[in-house]
């Protein structure tokens, strides 16, 4: 149970970086980010447009969605 | 023409009524009290629940002097009474299922269906509160006036006593213990007392917020079988309800079950910080009658 929830669910982005091998991605969006800083500045913008929550993957993936 | 036309209502009659609605709407108000959940609201929810109040009372108090009369169909009018009821306990629940999407955290069906069934028996109160005054006035006619309205108005009293007490619900402090809890962010992982609560905090605005302003709360249930009760999902829902509604929220809700302790917690951001009220807020958080189970009954 998290934040927002009379708002819809599900996973929104993704935003990776070039050594991410994302072979489909259903309904969501993925960008890729030149480097790190990078990502982490795409993810926190479009979490805060969404209100959306971030999970960070082992790999250095970074999941924008709404639980 | 000259001929004096017979009472439509005899004076006894009159009084019987007037004390019996009296009383019977002074058990809707006694028992329409507006405390922490700030609900009914002020004024207008209470207004209504009032005259519907009144309405039940009246109906319960004539029903004496009506059979009095011979006027047996008259009866007729608590089975239309109970009809009207039920369309309160409808109109309470839509409205509140209304309101869900507007709330911090929804109320659930279990909470909503809870609440409408108590505004439903509120009523019955009021009826059967008059029906005792009404009844007992008629009974006692040969004491006299005095003594009668007396009589009539302590055993209405002794009838709401019993009744208001008889259907009086537990709490969640009945059941457990609650007490504060420490927040603990492992990286992008929030943990409460050592019991993994979300995975979700990925960017750092998020840790600090939670971990700063983050507040959170263990509820204990004080024998196993209460577990049931306890954890629950219409009864989590209602205790975060309870919680947001009170303090608001800024931002994340969580509610998560520890299996190995039966520990329930709760963790949120509120705007207003203040843990003592907060686990008031959480002890007095009604025992939902459709998660109460009674492990006697399971043997």
């Amino acid at each position: 149970m998290s934040s927002e929830s009379n708002k819809a669910t599900g996973i929104f982005a993704a935003v990776a970086l070039s050594h991410h091998k994302i072979s489909g991605s259903g309904n969501a969006f993925v960008l890729e980010a030149r480097d790190l800083d990078e990502q982490n500045q795409l993810t926190i913008e479009i979490a805060k447009a969404l209100k959306a929550d971030v999970l960070k993957l082992s790999n250095g993936l970074n999941i924008i969605l709404r639980a | 023409m000259g001929e004096k036309s017979p009472p439509v209502i005899s004076t006894d009659d009159l009084l019987i009524i007037i004390v019996a609605t009296l009383m019977g709407t002074l058990a809707r108000y006694m028992t329409l009290r507006l405390d922490y959940r700030q609900y009914p609201s002020h004024p207008n929810g209470r207004m209504i629940h009032l005259v519907v109040g009144f309405i039940a009372a009246a109906i319960g108090a004539v029903a004496i002097p009506a059979i009095k009369s011979n006027n047996f169909t008259a009866v007729t009018f608590l089975a239309l009474a109970i009809q009207n009821f039920r369309d309160v306990r409808k109109s309470e629940r839509e409205s509140l299922k209304d309101l869900e999407t507007t709330e911090f955290t929804p109320r659930g069906n279990a909470y909503i269906d809870g609440i409408a069934k108590t505004f439903e028996s509120r009523n019955y109160f009021a009826l059967i509160v008059s029906l005792v005054t009404a009844t007992t006035m008629e009974s006692a006619k040969y004491l006299g006036l005095f003594p009668k309205t007396i009589l009539g108005v302590v055993l209405g009293y002794a009838a709401f006593y019993f009744i208001s007490h008889y259907s009086k619900g537990k709490t969640v402090g009945d059941i457990s213990s609650i007490r504060e809890a420490k927040i603990e962010v492992r990286n992008t992982e929030l943990y409460v007392e050592n019991i993994f609560i979300s995975n979700l905090l990925g960017t750092e605005n998020a840790q600090k917020l939670i971990s700063e302003e983050g507040i959170a709360v263990i509820i204990e249930p004080t024998d196993n079988d209460l577990r049931i009760a306890l954890e629950n999902y219409g009864q989590r829902q209602a205790i975060l309800f309870e919680a947001t509604r009170t303090f608001g929220i800024k931002r994340y809700h969580f509610t998560r079950r520890d299996f190995s302790t039966g520990k329930v917690v709760i963790c949120f951001v509120p705007i207003i910080n203040d843990v003592d009220r907060l686990l008031a807020v959480v002890k007095n958080t009604p025992l939902l009658e459709s998660v109460k189970k009674s492990p006697a009954v399971m043997n």
